[in-house]
């Protein structure tokens, strides 16, 4: 038995030695923005067994948090900062470098370009820098009273503006932001005026008709409701003498149908833009976020030819691609939870390379809470052109509306309805009231007649 | 040339710069989309090939019909099972809206009923462990606590 051992003991050693010299390099992965599609792409990486190094670029001085409460539980003061902690559930081992802004990207050398002429080189590389909020031409963000809504910062500094003895917010913007903020401002007793462009709030969203019950709800919660109007004119302290407000006046909003607002501050919440600046001249489509194929990838655009980067992903708001489950046009989609899926997927098709990486198929889905009214949906009702009821009763608010685009179920919106949501979620792609045959070829549950 | 093995009697050889992990694997199914400028490499940029299925983003989880709500038997015949490492599930029902995104994520796991009460498993299997933990992930109230219990 002895001399055995030690041959196979030897026989050990040797192949380590040769696993040693013969040791593929280390790998390096850097993630550009600190969020949740960022965090959700390393704890994948380490999930999958990468144990290169991983480099965390950030422009925000935090490591990821959440960011949905901000809006609700933080502004309403109905929660507390731990709150925004998210959990992760495997030792990430990272790099973090915090209150660092990616200023370029040299694809040729994969190297990202950071401030003082830094330069990081990556073997593989994750963008999720997200979105930043959109700015309005002529308002006054300089102002103190003039916030808008996007990260802790403007949180943190709306609270306080508005633990000044603010009585009289104006909020411009009808989307799902500007919505939380108004039903967490009136939740603490303030005024609230809401301006929007659209007829319905959230109408680009969820639709006219659901977005229209809403309009109801808010209206019974005493918003002030100023719809169809547009901003044009903006006074603060520091406007010229034509525009300045009087004292105790925070800012003064003229509206285009010759109405003038005074308010003791003002929230900005029209949408958002992708934060795609830094990307500018490095060669990858950039129209309106990250152009990225089915499966994350990034594309390279020069011309007329396109090509894929296989180093390259893009994950979160800031990319745009193809959600098969929908249609092959490439779309941003702004979910929370679609963030994290896409994260997850990102650092995937980062292993698979593009040969192999599976198109990345989510069903997007969306929460919001407004007056205790909670609103969920699935897929993408924006893109609809017919609203169904399909159960319950709007008058009670508490129903299911599905939302087709030519014939076919492409998103449902369940207002107070739980898990009843589910078995729409699961049409999505085919007619309303499928026949029994295709109803037997669904892979989900057999849905209830509605 | 590297050898090993020599005194074994057994002699591998292999060529300068190979490397078992870097080879190609065979069971390549190519994807219809995208295309990819290398169609053969069956890696990505970090020769790190992904083996596990840790349960699912979108659509690839939801193939088929989804299990039907089963918590932990022995839980349900009064015993809690309880060992050292593995999860405790707890939900926060000052938090929880029951946006159902849990049962969407771990059907086996949580249930959100029709009396509007989410029931759930506080020691799933080992098996659903990546499920629940994708549900802990996408709560949208953030309501699902995973505790490892002490060793």
């Amino acid at each position: 038995m002895r001399p055995y051992r030690t041959e196979f003991t030897r026989a050990l050693v040797d192949v380590g030695r040769a696993r040693r010299q013969h040791q593929p390099p280390r790998r390096q992965v850097v993630i550009v923005g600190a969020g949740i599609a960022g965090l959700r792409a390393a704890e994948r990486l380490r999930e999958r067994g990468f144990d290169g190094s991983i480099v965390f670029v950030g422009d925000e001085p935090h490591k990821p948090y959440n960011r949905t409460p901000l809006s609700k539980q933080l502004l309403a003061q109905t929660g507390r900062l731990t709150d925004l902690r998210l959990p992760v559930y495997r030792e990430l081992d990272a790099l973090w470098r915090l209150g660092t802004r990616a200023l370029g990207l040299d694809l040729a050398r994969q190297r990202l370009l950071l401030p003082r002429g830094e330069e990081l080189a990556y073997d593989g590389l994750v963008i999720a820098t997200g979105v930043e909020a959109r700015h309005l031409p002529g308002a006054p963000l300089w102002s103190e009273h003039v916030w808008s809504l996007r990260d802790l910062a403007d949180a943190r500094g709306l609270s306080r503006r508005l633990a000044l003895g603010v009585r009289h917010v104006a909020i411009v913007g009808t989307g799902f932001i500007g919505c939380e903020v108004a039903s967490s401002l009136r939740k603490r007793g303030i005024e609230v005026s809401l301006i929007g462009r659209g007829k319905a709030l959230m109408a680009s969203a969820i639709g006219g008709k659901v977005g229209t019950l809403m309009t109801r709800v808010h209206r019974r919660n005493h918003v002030n409701l100023l719809l169809g109007r547009n901003p044009v004119r903006w006074g603060t302290a520091d406007s010229p003498a034509s525009d300045r407000t009087p004292a105790g006046v925070g800012v003064r909003i003229w509206l285009d149908d010759g109405s003038r607002l005074d308010a003791d501050a003002a929230v900005i919440a029209v949408g958002a833009l992708p934060a795609v600046r830094w990307l500018l001249g490095s060669g990858l489509d950039i129209s309106d976020g990250v152009l990225t194929t089915a499966s994350c990838h990034g594309v390279v655009r020069e011309g007329t030819a396109t090509g894929v980067v296989p180093s390259v992903v893009a994950a979160g708001d800031v990319a745009r691609w193809p959600n098969l489950m929908i249609d092959a046009t490439p779309r941003r989609v702004e979910h929370w939870i679609t963030a994290s899926e896409h994260g997850q997927a990102a650092a995937d098709a980062l292993l698979l390379g593009p040969g192999q990486a599976p198109p990345f198929t989510p069903l997007p889905r969306f929460w919001t809470e407004q007056f205790g009214v909670r609103l969920q949906g699935v897929g993408r009702p924006g893109l609809a052109d017919t609203c169904r009821l399909a159960e319950g009763s709007p008058r009670a608010l508490e129903f299911v509306a599905c939302y087709l685009r030519a014939g076919t179920v492409v998103g449902a919106v369940g207002c107070n309805a739980g898990a009843r949501l589910l078995e729409y979620a699961d049409l999505i792609g085919l007619p309303l009231h499928p026949r029994p045959e295709l109803i037997g070829s669904l892979p989900g549950p057999v849905p209830a007649a509605a | 040339m590297v050898s090993i093995g020599d005194e074994t009697g057994v002699t591998v050889t292999f060529p300068k710069g190979f490397h078992p992990a870097e080879q190609p694997i065979p069971a390549a199914v190519p994807a219809v989309f995208p295309t990819s400028p290398n169609p053969m490499r069956t890696t990505g940029p970090l020769d790190v090939a992904p083996l596990v299925d840790l349960g699912g983003y979108g659509g690839v989880a939801r193939a088929g019909r989804p299990p039907a709500f089963t918590p932990n038997a022995r839980r349900r015949r009064g015993r809690l099972l309880r060992r050292p490492g593995r999860p405790q599930v707890s939900v926060d029902n000052n938090r929880c809206r029951l946006y159902a995104i849990c049962q969407m994520e771990a059907p086996a796991s949580f249930l959100v009923a029709r009396d509007g009460r989410l029931y759930y498993d506080t020691a799933p299997a080992t098996t659903e462990l990546t499920r629940v933990r994708q549900a802990a992930r996408l709560c949208p109230m953030q309501a699902i606590a995973l505790r490892a219990e002490p060793r």
